[in-house]
C-alpha cells in the first residue's frame, strides 16, 4: 500500500476525530450523545494508533 | 479485499517499524510515568526518567515489570491501586489472570482498551483466514478470565457469525456445533483434543464429520508442538493454528495461514524483546533461547511496559511466505522459565514430554509429570492414561517404546505410572500437568 493512501487514511481519521469533538460539544450533557461518542472514540482510536502516532493525551 | 488486516503496518520495512515502535514506546513510557504511581516509583528508584530515552538502546534502561509489582493492587483506587492510569470511572470492564503462577492480577480496561483487544484479535484472526462467511462457535465458559472474550468481539468486528457456547457441557456444545454446522471454533489444545474424544466416545461421531474448517488455539503451547498439532488436525481434519496472549499484555502473536513454524509478533502494537535466561542481556541472535519481555503500546488503563512474562522462546532466522515483515518467534513459546528446571542435574522442559506423548497416537488420554525427591535423589514420574482395549503385551511394548523415546529426548529415566483411561483431570482452560514437588520448587 502506498504512503499516499496511508496519509489519506490518516487525514480522514483526523477529520472524523474533529467531527466527534463537534458532536460531543453539541450534545454536552445528553447521555445518548456523550456515551455513544465514548464508544465511537474507542473505535476511532484503533485507527489513530495504526495510522498516526499515538496521542495518549486525548485518550479518555 | 486485502489478505492483511492492516497492509500498511504488516508489511512495513523493518527499519521503519523500529522507528514506529520507538516513537510508540516513548509515548507509553511518558504515559505510565505521568499516570501510574507504581511506574513512577519504579522508574525513580532506578534513576530513570522518560526523557532519558534518546535512542533504541536506551530501552534496556527502563526497569522490568514483574507479576510481583502487581501486589500493590487491592488498594486505592480499589481494586487496582497504583497500577491504574485513568480515572476509575473510565474503566468499563474488569478481568483477571487465571492465577496459574500465583495471585491473580486484576486488569482494568476502558472502552477504547476493549476495542484495542478486538483489534489485536482481529489482526490475528484475519491472518488465520477468518472471514464473514465463518460461523464461529465459542466453547468457552464466559467469566472473569479474558481468554476468548476478546476473540468473540474480534469475530463480530470481522463480521463472523458468533455462537457463544457458554455454560453448555462438552456434549451439548458439540451437538450445537453439529446442528448449526459451525465452520470454526476456538479452544485450548487440551480442550480441542477433549472435544474430539467426547465426540467419539459419547456421541459416536468422528469429529471430521462436523465439517469444521479451522481452529484457533490459545492458552497453552500445544498448537505449536508438532505432535500435538498433528493430533488435533488429524482429529478434526482441518488446520489448527496458535495464538499467544496474556491478560496483562494483550493478544500479541499468532501463527498465520502460511504456517510460519512459529509466531509472528504484532510489532505495530507490541514491543517484544528477548532477554537471556539468567541475566537481563538482550538476545538478538536467532536460535538462542530467551525470556519474553513485552510492552503493549496502545493500552490506556493499565498498560504493561517491559513486562517479564517468564515465557521462553527464540528468534527465527527466516521470513514468512505470507509477506509480513513482522518477526517470528521460532516454534512459539517453549515453556516458562520457572518450568524449565534441572532434574538429576539435567535441564528439563515439560513441553518435551508433551511432544513425545502426543507423538504416540495410541495415547489419547491425559498425562501428568511429577518431579519429587526420594531421599536426596530427584525422581521424575509420568502418570499416563493407558489406551482402552489393548492387550497387556501390546501395552507393555508401547510403554517401553514411550519410555525409550522420553529417555532419548530428555536424557532422563522416567518412572511410568499407568492410569486408567479417563482417571486424570480434564481441563477446559489451562491444563496443569507439571508438578514439581521438591522443596523450594
Amino acid at each position: 500500500m502506498s504512503a499516499d493512501k496511508a496519509e489519506k487514511i490518516a487525514e480522514a481519521v483526523r477529520a472524523l476525530a474533529e467531527g466527534l469533538d463537534r458532536l460531543e460539544k453539541a450534545g454536552e450533557g445528553i447521555p445518548a450523545v456523550e456515551k455513544n461518542v465514548v464508544r465511537m472514540r474507542g473505535t476511532l482510536r484503533q485507527l489513530e494508533v495504526q495510522f498516526e502516532l499515538p496521542d495518549l493525551k486525548r485518550s479518555t | 479485499m486485502s489478505e492483511y488486516w492492516n497492509p500498511v503496518l504488516e508489511t512495513l520495512p523493518a527499519e521503519r517499524m523500529r522507528e514506529f515502535q520507538f516513537a510508540k514506546f516513548k509515548r507509553v513510557v511518558d504515559w505510565v510515568y505521568a499516570k501510574s504511581p507504581l511506574y513512577k516509583r519504579k522508574f525513580d528508584a532506578a534513576g530513570f526518567k522518560p526523557g532519558d530515552l534518546a535512542r533504541w538502546e536506551d530501552i534496556a534502561r527502563v526497569p522490568l515489570l514483574t507479576k510481583d509489582d502487581y501486589r500493590c493492587q487491592g488498594k486505592d483506587p480499589f481494586p487496582y491501586g497504583d497500577t491504574l492510569c485513568v480515572p476509575l470511572e473510565d474503566v468499563t470492564v474488569f478481568h483477571q489472570t487465571s492465577g496459574t503462577t500465583g495471585t491473580p492480577v486484576y486488569q482494568p480496561d476502558t472502552w477504547a482498551d476493549w476495542e484495542w483487544w478486538s483489534e489485536c484479535w482481529a489482526t490475528i484472526m484475519w491472518a488465520q483466514g477468518f472471514r464473514p462467511s465463518d460461523r464461529l462457535f465459542l466453547p468457552f465458559g464466559y467469566n472473569i478470565f479474558v481468554a476468548y472474550w476478546a476473540g468473540h468481539y474480534a469475530a463480530e468486528k470481522i463480521g463472523c457469525e458468533v455462537v457463544p457456547g457458554g455454560v453448555l457441557g462438552t456434549t451439548e456444545r458439540l451437538m450445537k456445533m453439529k446442528e448449526l454446522k459451525a465452520t470454526a471454533f476456538m479452544a485450548t489444545p487440551t480442550y480441542v483434543l477433549g472435544m474430539a474424544e467426547t465426540a467419539r466416545t459419547e456421541l459416536k461421531i468422528d469429529p471430521r464429520e462436523f465439517g469444521v474448517k479451522k481452529i484457533l488455539c490459545a492458552g497453552e503451547p500445544g498448537a505449536l508442538i508438532p505432535s500435538t498439532k498433528k493430533r488435533m488436525q488429524d482429529a478434526w481434519g482441518c488446520p489448527v493454528r496458535d495464538h499467544v496472549g496474556a491478560t496483562e499484555v494483550g493478544a500479541w502473536s499468532f501463527e498465520c495461514s502460511h504456517n510460519p513454524g512459529g509466531l509472528h509478533v504484532i510489532e505495530s502494537m507490541f514491543l517484544v524483546e528477548l532477554l537471556a535466561l539468567d541475566s537481563d542481556e538482550p538476545v538478538e541472535k536467532p536460535g538462542v533461547p530467551g525470556r519474553i519481555v513485552i510492552t503493549s503500546f496502545d493500552r490506556q488503563a493499565q498498560p504493561c511496559v517491559r513486562f517479564d512474562t517468564k515465557d521462553v522462546s527464540m528468534w527465527a532466522d527466516r521470513e514468512c511466505s505470507c509477506g509480513r515483515t513482522w518477526r517470528i518467534l521460532d516454534a512459539g513459546v517453549h515453556g516458562r522459565v520457572d518450568h524449565i528446571t534441572k532434574v538429576k542435574g539435567v535441564l528439563f522442559s515439560p513441553v518435551t514430554v508433551e511432544e513425545v506423548v502426543r507423538s504416540f497416537p495410541e495415547f489419547e488420554g491425559e498425562f501428568e509429570i511429577i518431579v519429587e525427591k526420594k531421599g536426596d535423589i530427584d525422581r521424575i514420574r509420568l502418570r499416563l492414561e493407558m489406551p482402552t482395549g489393548l492387550a497387556k503385551e501390546s501395552e507393555d511394548e508401547l510403554c517401553a517404546k514411550l519410555l525409550s523415546n522420553l529417555r532419548w529426548k530428555t536424557q532422563l529415566n522416567f518412572e511410568l505410572e499407568r492410569m486408567e483411561f479417563g482417571s486424570l483431570p480434564r481441563y477446559a482452560l489451562k491444563a496443569k500437568r507439571f508438578h514439581d514437588n521438591r522443596k523450594g520448587h
